[in-house]
């Protein structure tokens, strides 16, 4: 199973589509920013983590600190995503207006980018003993 | 910013943190840091285990209404966003 993505117009960031379940069991197709430095799992704003009606996780809060070295704390919670055709269990990050995924969710896959304007991103799903 | 309990996120953070250090911090070999250590700050009960929401919810079966605080690394659980050339332009253009 292979996720398939885009470089922007610009060439600056990749994205991806993904299926992301709500709490109430209905599902959105969200385009994330593909995050090779963020640690976590998935930062989806806090309005589309309100329309998803996503379960906050037993911690609540998070410390989140971004690159120009600012840190602040945000809501944590979880939701299910379509990956590599099966729903996957993450924690989700409620902050900021671009929806991201990051190396959480990246771990045991191969991620490749043609990086040009328009450029083909692929994230295949890697063995199990890799 | 408080818990549902009513307990400030410091006064959390600061429980878990004597805890960690007088139960768990031995517990934790150099292998071990990226696990996730999740923390009752009320019973003083922890789980520790690879998968954050998996532990936690470990956690709060055996401790129902547990207040609980994530550790990694010896400190409280951090994220990192590296991304914040697109959230500025996104903000500014919001405004």
């Amino acid at each position: 199973m292979m996720h398939y993505g885009s470089v922007n117009g610009d060439g600056e960031e990749c994205s991806v589509r993904l299926t992301v379940q709500g709490g109430d069991g209905h599902t959105e197709r969200i385009s994330f920013i593909i995050d090779t430095g963020a640690t976590g799992s998935m930062v989806l704003p806090p309005e589309i983590v309100d329309r998803l009606s996503l379960s906050p996780s037993v911690d609540e809060y998070v410390q989140v600190t971004q690159a120009d070295g600012s840190s602040d704390r945000h809501g944590l919670y979880v939701a299910h995503v379509m990956w590599h055709g099966r729903l996957k269990q993450v924690e989700v990050v409620a902050f900021g207006p671009a929806p991201l995924i990051g190396m959480g969710l990246l771990q045991g896959s191969n991620l490749s980018v043609d990086a040009i304007p328009g450029g083909l991103v692929t994230i295949t799903e890697l063995p199990a003993s890799s | 910013m408080t818990t549902p309990s009513g307990m400030s996120y410091e006064e959390r953070e600061r429980r878990a943190q004597v805890i960690y250090d007088s139960s768990i911090r031995h517990l934790i070999g150099p292998d071990d840091t990226r696990k996730f250590v999740k923390i009752d700050v009320l019973s003083g009960d922890y789980e520790i285990g690879e998968n954050s929401i998996e532990t936690g919810h470990k956690l709060r079966e055996r401790r129902p209404g547990s207040v609980i605080s994530t550790f990694q690394n010896h400190g409280p659980r951090v994220i990192k966003i590296r991304s914040p050339r697109r959230i500025t332009r996104l903000s500014k253009t919001q405004k």
